[in-house]
C-alpha cells in the first residue's frame, strides 16, 4: 500500500491529483502557529516542493501552538527545524529552508519560481508585500491570520480565465498602523486556533492544486474558536482601489535591521561604543530590570529618548522580538545611515540565548 | 438568515475582532438605516473609537465600497484586520 492510497481513492481525486501535488511548488513564509500545521499537511499529501521562509528562532513560548518543535529545537532557526522535522519524517518531499524574513529585496527571488504562496506572517506589512508581489508574479497567495480567538483566511489573487484578479488591497485599500493590531503576544492564543486556520490554508491549497472543490477567490472566511462557528463572505474590486506598479523597496540604499541573539547583542554592547540597548516595553511589562539600557515605551516617537541621537548601532529589545522587528524596519527607512538591530525572541528568549549567529543562506534537501 | 429579518425597522450587527470588544459599539439588532454612510454615521456616535479604526464593512456578506443602500432586515458585518499568526 502506498502512503498516498487513501486520498488517490477518493472521487474527482485520483491519480490526477495526485500527480499535480507531486509537481506543485509551494512557498510558506512564516513557520509559527499557522505555518506548522500547514506545512505538516501540505508535506503528508504529498506536494513535491515546499520552500519555508522564516528568519525568526524557535522560543519556548511557541510550543503550545507551533507543533512541529519541541523543547531541542529552542534557539533554532524556525525555518531549518521545520525542514529537518519533515525530511525525517516525509523523505520525498523536497524541502528548502530559507532563514531569513521576507522583505522586498527577496521576495520576488523567493516566490518567482513556486506555483502557490501560503500566507503564514504574523505582520501586516509582510500581507501587502504579498500582494503586491504574487499579482506582479502572477501568483495565488492564500491568507491566514488570528486575532484572540477569532481567524481569518482567503485566497487571494487567483482569477477564473479572463476574470479580474481579486486582492487584499481591496479589502483593505489603506495600510493600517501596526499599532492597531496587537500580535500574539499581547492578546493570548490557544494552540488549536492557528491549528484550525492553517490546516484551512493546507485544506485550501490542495484544493486549489488539484482543482478539486471549491477554491474561490476573495471567499474570505472567519472562524471563532469559542463558538465553533465559520462566516463567510464575498470580496469583490473596488473601483478606487489604489494598485502598486511593483512593490516598493523599503530601503533602498540602506541597510537592513539585523535580526541578533542576546549573545550578539551583547557582544555589541562590549565592543562597539556607539551602540546601545532600547527597552521597547510598556512600563506594565517590565519584570526584572537591566541596567545601562535605555527604556522607549512602544517606540512611540514623541517618546524617544534623546540618548538615541549619537547612537549609530541601536539594540531594539521588545518583549517577544515582533515589535523590536517592526520598528527597527520603519526607523531604518528614516535613517539608514544607523544600524539598527531586533533581538530575537526578546525578553522572553532571555533564557534561552541561541548558540547560533545571524541569518542562515537556504539550503535545499 | 439574520435574526432581525423579521423585526420591522431593524437589521442586525457583527463585530470582529478587536472591534467585538469596542465601548459602546452595539451588536445585534439594531435600527434600519437607508444607507451605509448613515449607518457609518450613528455607529461612529455610538462608539466614538470605532472611528479610528481601519475596518471593512460587508452587506449581506459582501464587501462594499461605497454608499449603498441598506434593505431591511439586512445583516451587517464590521471586519478589522488580523495579523496575528
Amino acid at each position: 500500500m502506498g502512503r498516498f492510497d487513501r486520498q488517490i481513492a477518493l472521487p474527482g481525486f485520483g491519480t490526477a491529483g495526485q500527480e499535480r501535488l507531486d509537481s506543485a511548488r509551494v512557498a510558506i513564509v512564516g513557520m509559527g502557529g499557522l505555518g506548522c500545521p500547514a506545512l505538516l499537511y501540505l508535506a503528508a499529501a504529498g506536494v513535491g516542493f515546499i520552500r519555508i521562509i522564516d528568519g525568526d528562532r524557535v522560543q519556548e513560548s511557541n510550543l503550545n501552538r507551533q507543533v512541529l518543535f519541541g523543547q531541542e529545537d529552542i534557539g533554532k532557526y524556525k525555518a531549518e527545524a521545520a525542514a529537518e522535522r519533515i525530511r525525517r519524517q516525509f523523505p520525498d518531499v523536497r524541502t528548502e529552508a530559507v532563514s531569513v524574513f521576507l522583505e522586498a529585496g527577496n521576495a520576488s527571488e523567493l516566490l518567482s519560481d513556486c506555483d502557490l504562496v501560503l500566507d503564514c506572517s504574523d505582520t501586516i506589512e509582510t500581507r501587502y508585500l504579498l500582494d503586491d508581489t504574487c499579482l506582479t508574479l502572477g501568483r495565488p497567495w492564500i491568507m491566514g491570520a488570528i486575532f484572540g480567538n477569532e481567524g481569518m483566511l482567503a485566497l487571494w489573487n487567483a482569477p477564473p480565465e479572463g476574470e479580474p484578479p481579486i486582492l487584499y488591497r481591496h479589502l483593505y485599500p489603506t495600510v493600517p498602523d501596526a499599532a492597531q493590531l496587537p500580535a500574539c503576544d499581547l492578546t493570548g492564543v490557544l494552540g488549536v486556533l492557528p491549528g484550525t486556520i492553517g490546516t484551512a490554508q493546507a485544506a485550501t491549497a490542495i484544493r486549489w492544486i488539484c482543482a478539486y472543490g471549491d477554491a474561490v477567490q476573495g471567499k474570505v472566511k472567519m472562524y471563532h474558536l469559542l463558538d465553533d462557528a465559520w462566516y463567510s463572505w464575498m470580496v469583490k474590486p473596488g473601483a478606487d482601489t489604489q494598485m502598486p506598479d511593483a512593490p516598493q523597496e523599503t530601503q533602498p540604499g540602506g541597510q537592513a535591521v539585523q535580526v541578533i541573539t542576546w549573545q550578539e547583542a551583547e557582544l555589541l554592547r562590549q565592543n562597539e561604543a556607539q551602540a546601545v540597548w532600547v527597552d521597547l516595553r510598556e512600563f506594565h511589562e517590565r519584570g526584572e530590570e537591566e541596567t545601562a539600557v535605555l527604556h522607549w515605551p512602544g517606540g512611540d516617537v514623541s517618546l524617544r529618548p534623546q540618548e538615541l541621537e549619537h547612537c549609530r548601532h541601536i539594540v531594539l529589545i521588545c518583549r517577544s522580538g515582533k515589535r523590536s522587528l517592526q520598528l527597527g524596519r520603519h526607523l531604518t527607512q528614516q535613517d539608514p545611515f544607523i544600524q539598527y538591530y531586533s533581538v530575537s525572541g526578546g525578553w522572553d528568549a532571555r533564557k534561552h540565548p541561541s548558540p547560533e549567529t545571524t541569518h542562515q543562506h537556504p539550503s535545499e534537501t | 438568515m439574520s435574526s432581525a429579518e423579521n423585526i420591522p425597522n431593524t437589521c442586525h450587527l457583527r463585530a470582529f475582532g478587536m472591534l467585538a470588544g469596542l465601548s459602546g459599539l452595539p451588536v445585534g439588532a439594531i435600527p434600519h438605516f437607508e444607507d451605509t454612510d448613515a449607518l457609518r454615521n450613528w455607529l461612529h456616535a455610538q462608539c466614538p473609537e470605532l472611528a479610528n479604526k481601519v475596518y471593512a464593512l460587508a452587506l449581506n456578506r459582501e464587501l462594499i465600497h461605497t454608499n449603498t443602500p441598506i434593505p431591511q432586515g439586512a445583516e451587517i458585518a464590521l471586519l478589522p484586520p488580523f495579523s496575528g499568526g
